[in-house]
């Protein structure tokens, strides 16, 4: 009998890796505290990915902490794109026009409005899977809109953040299940329906639950008041952009190897040309510029970073350990590992943003759950993560969208938000425990 | 004519040089040290894309 068995060897090893990485995470946080500097979350997983690569004896792992990274260079290519798309229609002033024609046309029409503002707010977490991208595009919009039919400032705020937070996880883009997908090798196909399944009904019960009661038709002088009449250079020219748009997406899958694919972010960028001749004058470079910086640049960076810590995580055994402890919890109790699932995704991703509890808890849980259909339970579990943007700590969108309204306190949002936040944790759990009969009806394979 | 996917790389290329001088200038003009030292985990893998390395 050898004095060291190789599985005890693997385990300490691993485990001693993954012990580093949660003491230097802790560690680092302390330090920002100390020196009052909010450490960025990419900067500080990053460094814990060295220090468990080191500690586990891969020495300084270059090769795997850029090698990673690389596996999500086109989802990031389409969150850039798709914000420069958001921010030149709002340049372009087209963003103002349809919130005027919503609120002209749909006075007196309280349910077609509040769809409306739904699509409104889920558009831009749908084309670039970041909550905070709706809070600060269309989000404003929304907020003059929801302003202008009475619904109170507090519960503005919990429809902004709470929709934009719910359109993160609606198809074609949902980071959290990208992640989780890419990190179990498995393509991101067959999402859409049952993502769109999942998030419209708890995003028009959110609205509907949160504003509907506070309604009161505006007369025309009263919208003019809040929202003056915007220049346009005729009734169609606002929606021009966003029909380039549609209607390309719809062409490549409509004729397949007659109309070129010419790729998600090459779409919007085509889009966002359009914008240029279908409203106010602006600069398009410094529009651009202007897309990419602040909230949407800290989220690219740090999804190029959980490239490294998947890569990292599987290098060290780290992440095969958080599997093990998943698949052990699910074995003592199947009802304690859909606890555990409801509880630590938002909690956790309160401290890591939902793309941190993707990696670290999403990727485990997943793999504990391989006996039922995949695609859904990795729909459920993202949706699970999602909602972690209104939880504090980091509160993502939560707190943008509190600054937007210039609310004083955020406690007073998020009890608003409560009853919906609970609702959305309910239903995705009910996907992930009846995952399979779901799958029957909304996934294709 | 090029086939239809080489000229789709071709922009995908383009459009990847085209963002990472808009993450260089951004980093350049800004003035907090952490977006500098994030812009770094940004430029380079596009560089690496850009090069084909990966």
């Amino acid at each position: 009998m050898t004095p060291q068995l190789h599985d005890s060897q693997m385990y300490f090893t691993s485990g001693l890796a993954l012990g580093a990485m949660v003491l230097t995470f802790m560690a680092l946080s302390l330090v920002g505290r100390f020196i009052k500097q909010t450490i960025p979350l990419a900067v500080n997983l990053f460094i814990c990915m060295i220090m468990g690569a080191l500690v586990a004896g891969f020495g300084l792992p270059i090769r795997h902490l850029f090698e990673g990274p690389v596996w999500y260079i086109y989802i990031n290519l389409v969150i850039f794109t798709g914000m420069i798309f958001l921010t030149c229609l709002k340049a372009a002033g087209n963003l103002d026009c349809i919130a005027y024609d919503i609120l002209t046309k749909f006075r007196k029409r309280p349910a077609i409005m509040f769809c409306l503002i739904t699509l409104l707010l889920f558009f831009p977490g749908m084309v670039t899977g970041v909550g905070t991208a709706g809070v600060l595009s269309t989000g404003l919009v929304a907020v003059v809109i929801l302003r202008a039919v009475g619904v109170p400032n507090v519960q503005t705020g919990a429809i902004v953040a709470m929709l934009t937070t719910i359109g993160a996880a609606a198809p074609p883009v949902n980071l959290p299940a990208i992640i989780i997908a890419s990190g179990i090798n498995m393509p991101y196909e067959g999402f859409e329906l049952i993502l769109l399944v999942i998030t419209v009904p708890l995003g028009l019960f959110t609205i509907f639950w949160l504003g509907y009661k506070h309604f009161k038709s505006p007369t025309l002088e009263e919208i003019e008041k809040v929202l003056p009449r915007p220049e346009r250079k005729s009734a169609f020219m606002p929606y021009l952009p966003l029909l380039v748009v549609v209607a390309i997406f719809v062409l490549i899958r409509a004729l397949p190897g007659k109309f070129p694919d010419i790729i998600t972010p090459m779409v919007f960028m085509v889009g966002s040309l359009a914008t240029l001749f279908t409203g106010k004058k602006y600069r398009f470079n410094e529009a651009c510029k202007e897309a990419i910086r602040g909230g949407i640049f800290s989220t690219v960076a740090l999804i190029f970073v959980v490239g490294a810590v998947v890569q990292v995580t599987t290098l060290t055994g780290s992440k095969g350990l958080l599997v093990l402890a998943s698949l052990t919890v699910g074995a003592a109790a199947p009802v304690l590992l859909y606890v555990a699932l409801g509880v630590s995704l938002p909690l956790l991703g309160g401290v890591l943003t939902h793309l941190g509890a993707s990696v670290i808890l999403g990727i485990p849980f997943t793999l504990a759950m391989l006996t039922q259909n995949v695609i859904a339970v990795v729909a459920g579990i993202s949706m699970l993560c999602v909602l972690s943007q209104v939880i504090p700590p980091s509160a993502l969108g939560g707190y943008f969208a509190q600054e937007l309204v210039r609310e004083k306190k955020y406690s007073s949002i998020l009890t608003a938000s409560m009853v919906p936040l609970l609702v959305c944790v309910a239903f995705s759990l009910v996907t992930l425990i009846f995952a399979n009969k779901f799958a029957a009806l909304f996934v294709p394979f | 004519m090029p086939p239809t996917y080489v000229i789709v790389m071709a922009l995908y290329t383009a459009l990847t040089a085209y963002i990472l001088y808009l993450v260089i200038s951004n980093m350049t003009r800004s003035k907090d040290v952490w977006e500098q030292i994030m812009a770094v985990f940004v430029i380079v893998p596009l560089f690496m894309r850009l090069i084909f390395i990966k």
